[in-house]
């Protein structure tokens, strides 16, 4: 009888570790099929100029290190479900959310759920796009398909870099990790991926500003305590919060103290330069203007979202002088340009913690 | 008689070993965020992609809920391996508890110092928990020790199979002292 009960245990037990290892080896059943793979003629950022990098990444691979969850462990939400801005009950005033802007439609992606997905998967205007978030670093960016396989989706490898999240792209399985935006292993291109903009802000100001966008559902297919940040909370009382005290969870590659380690910083990157801005200077000053790789760039304070946006000031090929004005930008000659107008080119920018953007580019320009 | 038999002859050994199985698989439940508590609104949903996903490991040990219950404040994943395991842990919690109890009320001379031995693998399996998508015990470990914390994500990976192993050494110590009395 005993040695049978210990039998069957020690069979049990067998099974799962067979089990847990081989499902580590399999590779994602649910990939999203786009339904169709036309091009939109809405701007991405510089996406005709990406210029090849040059610099190599490659050896950056030895320095990935496993996170925990396995590949796809934490899932990324590829069949999204939207509520309309009425038929939202799971978001309080103060909730960050991230703000995907279309000429047609705005997106809106709760960080409380993006927390447990890390990655969106969703076709829009007939392109592929990904809206990544990583709690690690407080970086969220909207990557575009690789133009060599515009059907790509991208997943989570389970590893880091700089403590922060390592995608791979479905098709090639190459490893991408989320704020370099480049394949540093596998066969998928060296080129940086296009990106568009999203926007941080809260529930209380986007359900006000855009009472007709649509808004990522709980009903993402997986089960999750929405209700529960593993990491904290972005609520400014949340003393132990991970987003706003002590450092990087993870070893990163570079250090330094210019500012607080999770301090927010606005990181503008154009082919070989880097920039971070401090974004207090921008809504001090209402905009800020910089050269970026010998780009007249403008960063500039949205009240009404409470975030940074960053144009090029070159408009027709002339260097505009821009104001910031309600919905989008003045020239000198009062022309007013819509932040979506195809004349704008928004610059490759993105609100990060201040470690993770200095782990990847010590080489990095301050504006403070 | 076999020592199992003799271990549960005792009713109070009977119940209060059930009443740990029963807390132990709540604790464990918990532990892996799977059992929430002060949630509301009143909701059952099941996953259409439930075959996918029952097998699907989160973390190690730790796998894809596949549909969730919730009210009266309560908050419950269904995740049906990790119910397995769960049963089986307490299974084991269950034997470990009925041999110490049965041990303990044998004459002090036979005791030795076996008395407890089985209770040694309870802790390591509410452990598991910090081993998932959600690092919450390396985030408070990293405000003392830094970044240093995540060399201890790999040691989470075992501490399920540890409480296993502890447990079945354990009842197996108390069983070898039953079987001589």
């Amino acid at each position: 009888m005993k040695k049978t009960i210990v039998l069957l245990l020690i069979f049990s037990m067998i099974g799962l570790v067979s089990l847990t290892y081989f499902n580590n080896l399999s590779t994602p059943e649910e990939v999203v099929q786009p339904q169709n793979t036309t091009q939109t003629d809405l701007p991405t950022i510089e996406e005709s100029e990406t210029p090849v990098i040059t610099k190599d990444y490659s050896s950056l691979k030895e320095h990935i290190m496993s996170g925990g969850p396995p590949k796809d462990g934490i899932p990324p939400i590829d069949i999204p479900k939207y509520l309309k801005v009425s038929e939202v009950d799971y978001l309080s005033d103060l909730d960050p959310v991230f703000v995907l802007e279309t000429k047609e439609q705005v997106y809106v992606y709760p960080q409380k759920i993006l927390v447990w997905h890390e990655i969106v998967n969703e076709t829009i205007d007939g392109q592929n796009m990904s809206i990544t978030y990583c709690p690690l670093t407080g970086s969220t960016i909207c990557y575009l398909a690789d133009e060599d396989h515009l059907d790509n989706t991208y997943g989570t490898s389970g590893s880091l870099l700089n403590s922060n999240l390592v995608m791979y792209d479905r098709k090639t399985d190459s490893l991408i990790p989320q704020i370099l935006g480049v394949s540093i292993d596998g066969s998928l291109s060296r080129e940086p991926l296009p990106t568009r903009p999203v926007l941080w802000s809260t529930w209380e100001r986007v359900n006000v500003l855009y009472p007709n966008a649509l808004v990522l559902s709980t009903d993402t297919g997986y089960f999750r305590d929405y209700n529960n940040d593993p990491y904290g909370s972005y609520m400014p009382d949340d003393e132990k919060s991970y987003y706003y005290f002590g450092g990087p969870l993870f070893p990163v590659l570079h250090e330094d103290d210019t500012f607080s380690a999770k301090k927010n910083v606005i990181g503008v990157k154009h082919n070989h330069d880097i920039i971070a801005i401090d974004p207090e200077l921008i809504k001090a000053n209402n905009f800020i203007e910089f050269e970026i790789g010998q780009v007249p760039s403008i960063a500039i304070y949205d009240r009404n979202l409470n975030t940074i946006r960053v144009f090029s000031r070159i408009i027709d090929q002339e260097v505009k002088t821009l104001r910031p004005s309600e919905g989008g930008l003045l020239d000198e000659n009062d022309t007013f340009y819509p932040y979506l107008s195809k004349k704008l080119r928004p610059m490759n920018h993105f609100d990060v913690m201040w470690f993770a953007w200095y782990a990847y580019y010590p080489e990095t320009e301050v504006i403070k | 008689m076999t020592s199992f038999s003799k271990t549960i002859r005792y009713k109070k050994h009977w119940w209060l070993g059930v009443i740990t199985f029963n807390l132990y698989f709540m604790v464990y439940y918990w532990s892996i965020d799977y059992l929430n508590f002060g949630v509301s609104g009143s909701l059952i949903r099941w996953s259409p992609m439930w075959r996918s996903l029952i097998f699907k490991p989160i973390s190690s040990f730790l796998f894809e809920p596949i549909g969730v219950i919730q009210n009266f404040g309560i908050q419950l994943f269904i995740a049906p391996v990790n119910i397995l395991i769960g049963l089986v842990l307490s299974g084991l919690v269950f034997l470990n508890i009925t041999a110490s109890l049965y041990i303990y009320k044998l004459p002090k001379q036979c005791r030795l110092d076996h008395n407890f031995n089985g209770l040694i693998g309870i802790l390591p399996s509410f452990l598991t928990g910090f081993a998932c998508c959600a690092p919450t015990f390396l985030i408070s470990l990293s405000s003392v020790i830094g970044s240093s914390a995540s060399f201890l994500s790999p040691f989470f990976a075992w501490l399920l199979p540890l409480s296993f192993i502890f447990l079945i050494w354990g009842l197996r110590k108390s069983y070898k002292i039953i079987q001589m009395y």
